[in-house]
């Protein structure tokens, strides 16, 4: 067993830090400042043209 | 009077909602498996970390400290598979849930519109109203398969089914109350940041009336005002009650309607509220090279260092009541001792464990503001600067100086954030002893540093991956090496594995002065490096 796989220092850790990470990853998926896609090509009659 | 509008073709209205899916569809997979895999991986684990009775025992014990109560939420049914899964994971799992919706619900609605996207779609047949619930529809698609997947997934895993629809209905609904809860947001404020930032504040304030509502019993109602709250209340696998799912339902279905409501009273790229059209101009720190980047860094640095600071002054307010009870508990004591965690029970023993995981966001947070010194040079903005009669040196010294800077601010303020938790709560732990334990890990930052600057001057485009070589790259190592008992020199390939646990212990000066040599050269060589390529752009 490692320092770090000890159940008091894994909940401690995993505890305060998995909320933070969790908020941390949701941002990383969602950049602020940045369109939520970009145009590929347009597509004749279409409302909307291709996103990706 | 009032005039009717046309019926919206339905092509229209099948188009937009196409480019809603698209919006969101990569993040909302992603999201989606991050949660699903988290809850499997734990709950077809269960078997094997509750095999030995001694951890079983422990983690019983453990669950039931207020500290990790307040942090995990109220144990329940930790004796099965099923509820040990949603204790362990499902607060995690609700949050990560709970953020994505708000991100990529303002994103897809008030984003799209402040870019001026919106104009041209609502010129067509296709109205605010129902643009912005097609949006909302989409995005609330997610959440609600992300249930489905959830109670499939905990089935599938052996664990009770009325149990696992609990749980699935009361995570996906949280989702769906979130993305109503930013919908609405971003019809009130006319602006993306404000309105992210206004549901965000509500997640946070409704999840710490959870966690006070878990670690104070006489506040356990408050739980009520809150969707973590009604999630822990519905009590997966133990309780199994329906009527706090149908509050969060009767939450979104509210918010739903107040979205609407919202849409119809307000003008494109306009809110309820009016917004601020100018600022007085910023104009501090534009005198010279040292004082932009040290401007360039405020920013990033103010967000850091609340991230930070708030985590290790939680970890402050939880040392005593954590290290008073390993004191009692002399069973979890021996395992700590036989960890190699002999002094977890004193709070500077606790103190020295914690520290040690400092450098990986403080190393990380030195690559990152290397890496934007690249990407300024990448997007030409530093041309103009290199255009100058400014040497290279003293160009990316500015950087370095403000960087390290930053850096020793963050971990200066990790030890007082850690001393006020202790203080506060009543522990003994003096500041100069928590100063000394996060300045002992500076060390293992500077060779992020040194290895950030190597790279800009000799492979600028992996910046950010050399650079958190040695704080995120050497922790991993010393994980794994210790867990599969690999060979000494292995292990000690690791810069954390030559860190004293300070405050418990004084400073290994030769270490310390090993790794800053190190870190030195590895800037030294990437200035030469700088000095003699080309620019980017």
């Amino acid at each position: 067993m490692n320092r770090w796989s000890f159940v008091v220092v894994r909940e401690v850790i995993a505890g305060i830090g998995g909320v933070p990470l969790a908020a941390v990853v949701a941002a990383a998926l969602c950049p602020a400042g940045r369109p939520s896609g970009r145009v590929s090509g347009g597509a004749p009659g279409s409302l909307v043209g291709k996103w990706s | 009077m009032s005039i009717d509008s046309p019926p919206v073709p339905a092509v229209a209205g099948r188009a937009v909602t196409r480019l809603a899916i698209r919006q969101i569809r990569r993040s909302g997979l992603i999201v989606t498996g991050l949660i699903t895999g988290m809850t499997a991986l734990v709950a077809t684990t269960y078997a094997q970390v509750m095999a030995d009775p001694a951890a079983a025992g422990s983690l019983a014990a453990l669950a039931g400290n207020p500290a990790i109560r307040t942090l995990f939420g109220e144990p329940a049914g930790l004796d099965t598979a099923g509820g040990f899964t949603v204790w362990r994971v499902g607060t995690v799992t609700a949050v990560l849930l709970g953020a994505w919706a708000i991100l990529a619900t303002t994103r897809s609605t008030r984003g799209e519109e402040d870019s001026g996207r919106w104009d041209i779609l609502l010129a067509g047949r296709v109205r605010l109203r129902e643009a912005v619930l097609r949006h909302l529809a989409a995005v609330m698609v997610v959440p609600a398969v992300t249930g489905c997947l959830l109670a499939g997934v905990l089935i599938a895993s052996g664990t009770p089914g009325s149990g696992a629809v609990i749980h699935g209905a009361g995570t996906g609904l949280l989702g769906v109350v979130f993305v109503a809860v930013a919908a609405l947001a971003a019809q009130i404020f006319p602006g993306r940041p404000a309105a992210t930032g206004t549901a965000v504040a509500v997640l946070g304030v409704t999840l710490l009336l959870r966690m006070m509502g878990d670690g104070v019993t006489a506040l356990g109602w408050i739980r009520w005002l809150s969707p973590f709250g009604l999630l822990a209340l519905s009590g997966p696998y133990v309780h199994n009650r329906v009527l706090p799912l149908v509050l969060l339902l009767a939450g979104a279905a509210a918010c739903t309607v107040g979205v609407l409501a919202a849409a119809d009273r307000r003008e494109i790229r306009g809110g309820l509220v009016a917004a601020a059209t100018s600022r007085r101009p910023r104009l501090g720190l534009l005198g010279g090279t040292q004082a932009f980047a040290v401007r360039r860094v405020l920013r990033p640095l103010t967000g850091w260092a609340i991230g930070i600071g708030a985590y290790y002054l939680l970890i402050g307010l939880t040392a005593v009541s954590v290290t008073g009870f390993l004191t009692d508990n002399p069973a979890m004591a021996d395992q700590a001792a036989a960890a190699g965690l002999d002094a977890l029970g004193d709070i500077a023993g606790f103190a020295a464990v914690l520290f040690a995981l400092l450098a990986m966001p403080v190393g990380g947070f030195t690559a990152v503001r290397m890496g934007a010194f690249v990407a300024a040079e990448n997007d030409r903005r530093l041309t103009l600067l290199a255009a100058q009669p400014i040497s290279r040196i003293r160009l990316i010294g500015a950087e370095l100086t403000a960087t390290v800077g930053a850096a020793m601010v963050l971990v200066t303020l990790a030890g007082l954030a850690t001393w006020c938790g202790v203080t506060l709560i009543g522990g003994d732990f003096g500041v100069v002893a928590a100063l000394r334990g996060v300045w002992n890990i500076l060390p293992v930052v500077w060779l992020s540093v040194g290895a950030a600057v190597f790279a800009i001057g000799w492979a600028p485009r992996w910046v950010g991956v050399v650079g958190g070589v040695p704080a995120t790259g050497g922790f991993l190592l010393l994980v794994v090496a210790e867990s599969v008992a690999a060979p000494g020199w292995v292990r000690n390939l690791s810069p954390f594995a030559h860190l004293a646990p300070v405050p418990l212990a004084t400073v290994d000066w030769t270490a310390s002065a090993v790794m800053t040599g190190l870190a030195v050269l590895l800037t030294v060589v990437g200035f030469a490096g700088y000095r003699r390529r080309d620019l980017r752009s």
